[in-house]
């Protein structure tokens, strides 16, 4: 009778318990996106609110993107990739952009910037993709301490390596080890589009096996034909059992030559280490490549200073974050043209003052005097004025 | 001279360059080197000097409105009225030209202590959208000046200001339409710049807006009224009403003071271009010095003291506005005598005479115009 009783109490407690857990995880799975989707609205910074909508959820928040990690998957066997599902303050991005993570790493705060290597998605996932580096302090962190369910502090993606407004019929995509990510962000989303677009993709490796995203690119490009795959190794490695068939070798003009014969005139995406985009910039320059439609993604400041001559000018388009880099000597209007951008113009002859424009650093040229401005922040007339070296246009 | 480079195009033998046609071209070409070491040797001295210019005027300007307004609300005999109306009209001049129209072309843009009159955010003291205005005036009109077809000032529907506008009917009126415009002239230019007379009086494609579509017919609407309402609003609601029961007597001086504005803005922009060289529709300059003497060979100069200059905003001399638009009034009563200088040498035709005298020209060339038979000059 007693024990009856007994398990009658310990069966309606487990089931209570049941119901209120089915009954909190249905609310939470309706509110916090509610909640999540309604902070971004609010612009109030308010400490206890803060605090509150925290502890319902660890991603909710009133200033901060935040982002779970959802999966973990091995890329090869040193690169992971790790899926993250952001708040709303996250917003929407171009494919090809970066985030800032900002870590908590031994009581010490360390950021570190990663191209998202996803293209945008339904589901609001996002993707990062990193390599372990060698006694790197970040990357091996990841690696071993991250795992699904973590929550990241991030920034807000952004960045200039995106696809023009305009889409081009014809890409060239060069990457070299881990700067495929931002690359196969881009190709994912044409692929995922049906563009109408031929896309010739280039990537470097040190062996077969540190090829990333390796089965996917093979998939895309036998079910897309207008897809076109070429993988360089420098080395054979010989761990596998097939040996490689592939081009082997540094990045040559030879395997442009090969690989994509109009690469003169082919909108060109280039990331990956320092050396090799040196490398890859220099060719193009020596082969008179149309330097102005090519697109670069840099994390360190140590490639800018020495990637390019002097004859080249290199335009930063400041507040839309593109870049624009050429051996032409065209307008300002016209580069920002050509990179996607629409600035406001008129006559285009420096007469009607319409696209009149914050130059934030940098010398130009009046093609309409002759005369070099100052350096500093200055209006000037893009439709007559021509860079002379690294310009900066609040544009 | 550029005739006649551009009559060698019209006839299609461009392939076929003479030795004449050569000669013109060398010299067109040195004349544009002239212009532009001109155009070095001033830009570099725009400054300090421009800024004082501006200030001075529009301190000028709000001066003569107080004055003006006072007068107007507190005269109780026809000698301060009077002066109150000229006061005020002076006002409406000076805003309309010396300090509107060349600040909406940027000319005071940048300059230290005058960012009152920076273009973009510049608030015209005159019935007249400024969005509107920089597209029509500072681009189409300033960059095609007297090509036929693609400068809209050239064609006010009901006006004709060249030969080579297809003649209409109404155009046999002219010589009283064109009167009539006179007397609402800034109202006119906003009709015309807003693209209203185009949507209603042009028979063909309206030029200044894309089509007739419902919604663009509503937005130049939208565009004509919000200035132009809020404008005289203030000018025959606001300050007559402040006079209580002398209303009609501020309202009389305010509508007067407009009169006055209109007519005397009318009498020296027409000058500046009717009578001039015309160009066919297909005209286009090939180099920039080509540009320069067509700009030279669109306008004309009117001979006058500076006091009456800055009155009239520095509109008497078209021919130096219309080579450097950005160029403030004050630098272009300095490079005149050195504008024609250059253009005497090279040949190319710098036309300039007395207000009376372009004025008669031009009237006579209006009533010319009025008849179908007028050919292409």
């Amino acid at each position: 009778m007693f024990a009856v009783a007994s398990d009658f109490i310990t069966d309606l407690g487990r089931q209570v318990s049941q119901t209120k857990d089915k009954v909190w995880t249905g609310v939470t799975r309706r509110v916090v996106p509610a909640l999540d989707r309604a902070s971004v609205r609010l612009n109030a910074d308010v400490p206890v609110l803060e605090a509150a909508i925290g502890r319902l959820d660890a991603t909710l928040s009133l200033r901060a993107v935040r982002a779970r990690v959802e999966a973990i998957h091995d890329e090869t066997h040193d690169t992971k990739t790790y899926w993250l599902r952001p708040n709303a303050r996250f917003g929407t991005f171009r494919a090809g952009a970066h985030v800032t993570l900002h870590l908590q790493i031994g009581g010490r705060a360390v950021e570190r910037t990663y191209s998202l290597s996803s293209a945008p998605r339904t589901d609001g996932l996002v993707s990062i993709t990193v390599k372990r580096v060698a006694g790197g302090h970040v990357s091996n962190w990841l690696a071993d301490t991250l795992r699904p369910g973590h929550v990241l502090t991030l920034s807000a993606p952004r960045g200039e390596f995106v696809l023009p407004n305009a889409l081009p019929r014809k890409l060239l995509m060069i990457s070299g080890g881990s700067g495929i990510t931002p690359v196969m962000s881009i190709l994912r989303k044409l692929v995922a589009e049906s563009a109408a677009c031929d896309v010739t993709f280039l990537h470097f490796a040190r062996t077969p096996r540190d090829i990333i995203f390796r089965e996917e690119l093979e998939r895309i490009s036998q079910a897309h034909p207008n897809v076109r795959l070429a993988f360089c190794v420098e080395a054979d490695g010989g761990t596998r059992e097939q040996a490689w068939t592939g081009a082997q070798g540094r990045f040559c003009p030879e395997l442009l030559q090969e690989t994509a014969p109009d690469f003169r005139e082919l909108d060109t995406f280039l990331c990956g280490p320092p050396a090799f985009m040196r490398c890859v910039v220099q060719t193009l320059e020596r082969e008179k490549a149309d330097l102005s439609k090519l697109r670069y993604e840099r994390f360190t400041t140590e490639v800018d200073a020495s990637m390019f001559s002097d004859q080249v000018t290199r335009l930063r388009f400041v507040r839309s974050g593109f870049e624009s880099v050429s051996n032409q000597p065209r307008t300002i209007l016209e580069h920002a043209e050509s990179a996607g951008l629409a600035p406001v113009f008129g006559c285009r002859a420096g007469n009607c003052g319409t696209c009149r424009s914050r130059k934030l650093s940098g010398v130009v040229v009046d093609v309409t005097t002759g005369l070099e401005s100052q350096p500093g922040e200055q209006f000037i007339y893009p439709c007559v004025s021509v860079a002379r070296g690294c310009v900066e246009m609040d544009l | 001279m550029l005739q006649s480079v551009s009559q060698t195009r019209n006839d299609g033998v461009v392939s076929h360059v003479t030795n004449v046609a050569n000669d013109v071209n060398d010299n067109i070409a040195a004349f544009g080197r002239e212009i532009e070491a001109l155009r070095r040797e001033i830009e570099p001295q725009l400054g300090a000097e421009d800024s004082q210019h501006i200030r001075a005027i529009d301190k000028l300007s709000k001066r003569l409105e107080i004055t003006g307004r006072m007068l107007l609300q507190f005269s109780f005999e026809p000698l301060a009225f009077s002066a109150g109306t000229l006061a005020l009209w002076a006002h409406k001049s000076l805003e309309l030209m010396e300090i509107g129209h060349m600040a909406l072309h940027g000319a005071y843009d940048g300059l230290e202590g005058a960012d009152r009159f920076e273009s973009k955010s510049f608030h015209w003291k005159a019935p007249i959208d400024e969005a509107s205005w920089r597209v029509g005036h500072n681009v189409r009109h300033h960059q095609y000046t007297n090509i036929a077809g693609r400068d809209p000032d050239l064609n006010f529907a009901a006006l004709r200001l060249s030969p080579r506008i297809a003649y209409r009917a109404a155009h046999a009126l002219q010589p009283i339409t064109n009167v009539f415009s006179w007397f609402g002239f800034a109202t006119a230019i906003n009709l015309h710049v807003t693209g209203i007379l185009d949507i209603y009086l042009e028979k063909g494609e309206p030029t200044a807006v894309p089509d007739r579509e419902r919604a663009t017919v509503r937005s130049a609407q939208r565009k004509f009224a919000s200035k132009w309402l809020r404008y005289h609003a203030r000018e025959y609601g606001f300050f007559p009403m402040l006079a209580g029961p002398f209303f009609p007597k501020v309202l009389l001086g305010n509508w007067l003071s407009e009169l006055g504005r209109d007519v005397h803005a009318a009498a020296i922009i027409y000058c500046g271009h009717v009578g001039a060289t015309d160009f066919a529709g297909d005209f286009e300059p090939s180099s920039r010095a080509e540009w320069y003497a067509m700009q030279v060979e669109a306008a004309r100069d009117v001979e006058m003291p500076e006091w009456l200059s800055i009155l009239c905003g520095g509109l008497n001399l078209q021919i130096e506005h219309h080579l450097f638009p950005r160029l403030p009034p004050n630098r272009l009563r300095q490079i005149a005598p050195r504008v024609r200088e250059i253009c005497q040498k090279h040949g190319v035709q710098y036309r300039s005479d007395s207000w009376s005298r372009t004025l008669t020209s031009v009237l006579s060339e209006l009533r010319r115009l009025s008849s179908r038979e007028a050919a292409a000059g």
